[in-house]
């Protein structure tokens, strides 16, 4: 039976709360004339990083191969990292701390930006060590 | 095999269900760190409000609480803006009792940029004013000039920067300290310059409701009542004698403040000790199964030579690690949520909410560490007992028959 990794299905997890979540809980200001406000970047930074971490976390909890494992670790800790400075590095926030995205959007990717690369980094050692003894 | 290695392989050989200890620890942590964090913040905002508004009595126009309600504009930011005339002040002055006397003139900013939202504009009679100039004068040593500003710690604008108000560019000369409340998001200048910004705002076609010069009005009045004078009864004077103002007492606005601090901090008292006790049964049976499941193992280890004190040892010491690592899990969990999501907590609490300093984090986490130890050692305790009194030969006999 084919083994299934249970760090690439808790990445797979986090991925699709940030993908699902820059659409809704996580979504950054809008204006009330519906126009876009200038965090809204962010929120696509974080769509589309969420989009990507989902085929990154698919690829660590199906494949087995070594090599590509650890590519796909150090691809998810450049996705934690990209996460963490989408508000506000990547992509500009507004400026009053009491602004949505201020509240709840960057929270937010510093919480997953700090979980995904938690478990990006125990992916890695897990792999490399289970290299070493192979 | 070393013995001092023993509890640290046991743990790893069975990942599954040392990750359930370990999860079942953090969830406890996370509640007591968690719970006593918000609780600490909210104090610490009640106690900090309590001190920047130094004043006993605050007169607002009789009129004002249509417009905006006096307690959201103080605790939660919300901008708003009143006068009256500032013949009141002396009015005022003859009232019995009043030590010190100090008005301030209230403005509230247009939506200036895509992003920008309105801030609370309050201009000081710095001549007479107790109320903020002592929080100022630890940013800003000198009297504010025309246009000079002192901003709220939550105002993203640094010193030497300038903020845009009604088109003119105010510079910023100092930041105030956080109060975890709407006063955090004020900016704060001279009354000159405020009677300015009320000009400009009229010439923009703002409609501030003001009639005659704006230098005449004033929005609020901080009174101080002298020692021996019942604050009460000066504002039952000053409802009954002034006409058209109404004089609030702070202490009250306080007593609502606290009361909803009280009922929210007794909730999160009593879910975490529901958390608590409901963990710690769970512990209790967790560790009854587990040494329920091991006698076989424990049985080998007494017949290698093991006595009963170093197998309890081992499980108190495996039992210990498992406290510490799940009480740092929870401490760090609720740290990673808690801090980044303080300004949520406070908007939706609409409660004064200012976080302790870091020695008092670091001491409530230290200490919710050491309560997780030492729960999970007692949790371990009955079954390590349990164990030191069987005997190893009828163990092993059992399950070879």
């Amino acid at each position: 039976m084919k083994k299934i990794h249970v760090s690439g299905i808790v990445l797979t997890v986090l991925a699709a709360v940030q993908a699902i979540g820059a659409r809704t809980f996580l979504h950054p200001c809008v204006h009330e004339d519906g126009s876009l406000a200038a965090c809204a970047g962010a929120g696509d930074w974080l769509f589309g990083l969420g989009l990507a971490g989902i085929l990154l976390g698919l690829g660590l909890t199906l494949l087995p191969v070594r090599g590509i494992r650890l590519a796909l670790c150090a691809a998810a800790l450049a996705w934690g990292v990209c996460t963490l400075l989408a508000p506000g590095t990547l992509s500009p926030i507004c400026m009053m701390p009491s602004m949505r995205c201020q509240m709840v959007t960057r929270p937010g990717a510093l919480v997953l930006g700090v979980l995904i690369l938690l478990c990006a980094a125990g992916s890695l050692v897990i792999a490399a060590r289970k290299g070493k003894r192979a | 095999m070393k013995k001092r290695s023993l509890p640290l392989r046991n743990l790893a050989r069975r990942p599954v269900r040392t990750a359930l200890l370990i999860l079942l620890v953090a969830f406890q942590a996370l509640a007591v760190f968690g719970g006593s964090l918000v609780i600490f913040s909210l104090r610490n905002g009640l106690q900090s409000l309590e001190n920047r508004l130094g004043a006993d009595i605050i007169v607002i126009p009789a009129t004002a609480r249509s417009k905006v309600n006096p307690e959201s504009l103080f605790l939660q930011g919300t901008t708003g803006y009143f006068y009256m005339n500032r013949d009141r002040l002396e009015k005022l002055e003859n009232v019995e009792g009043i030590e010190r006397i100090s008005p301030q003139l209230f403005l509230a900013s247009l939506r200036a940029s895509c992003c920008s939202v309105p801030v609370q504009v309050i201009g000081l009679e710095q001549e007479t004013d107790f109320v903020v100039q002592p929080w100022i004068a630890r940013s800003y040593g000198r009297a504010l000039g025309l246009k000079d500003v002192v901003v709220g710690s939550r105002v993203s604008a640094a010193v030497g920067e300038s903020i845009r108000i009604y088109q003119e560019n105010c510079p910023v000369v100092g930041k105030l300290d956080a109060t975890g409340t709407g006063l955090d998001t004020a900016v704060y200048c001279s009354m000159e310059t405020l009677a300015h910004l009320l000009d400009a705002a009229r010439a923009m076609g703002h409609d501030l409701q003001i009639s005659g010069d704006s230098a005449a009005q004033v929005s609020a009045v901080y009174l101080k009542v002298k020692d021996g004078y019942d604050v009460g009864k000066v504002t039952d004077d000053i409802n009954v004698h002034v006409r058209k103002v109404e004089a609030i007492q702070t202490r009250n606005m306080f007593s609502s403040v606290s009361d909803s601090l009280r009922s929210v901090s007794s909730v999160v008292v009593w879910l975490i000790a529901a958390v608590w006790v409901l963990a710690l049964m769970i512990l209790l049976v967790v560790f009854a199964m587990m040494m329920n499941e091991r006698k076989r193992e424990f049985a080998v280890f007494r017949l290698l030579g093991m006595s009963r004190g170093q197998l309890g040892g081992m499980v108190r010491t495996e039992a210990v690690l498992c406290g510490a690592a799940g009480g740092l899990a929870g401490i760090g969990l609720a740290l990673l949520v808690i801090l980044p999501f303080s300004g949520l907590i406070e908007a939706s609490l609409g409660l004064p909410y200012l976080m302790p300093g870091a020695g008092m984090i670091a001491a409530l986490g230290g200490g919710t560490l050491a309560l997780c130890i030492l729960m999970s050692a007692l949790a371990s305790l009955g079954a390590a007992v349990r164990l030191s009194r069987v005997d190893p030969g009828t163990i092993l006999r059992e399950g070879n028959g």
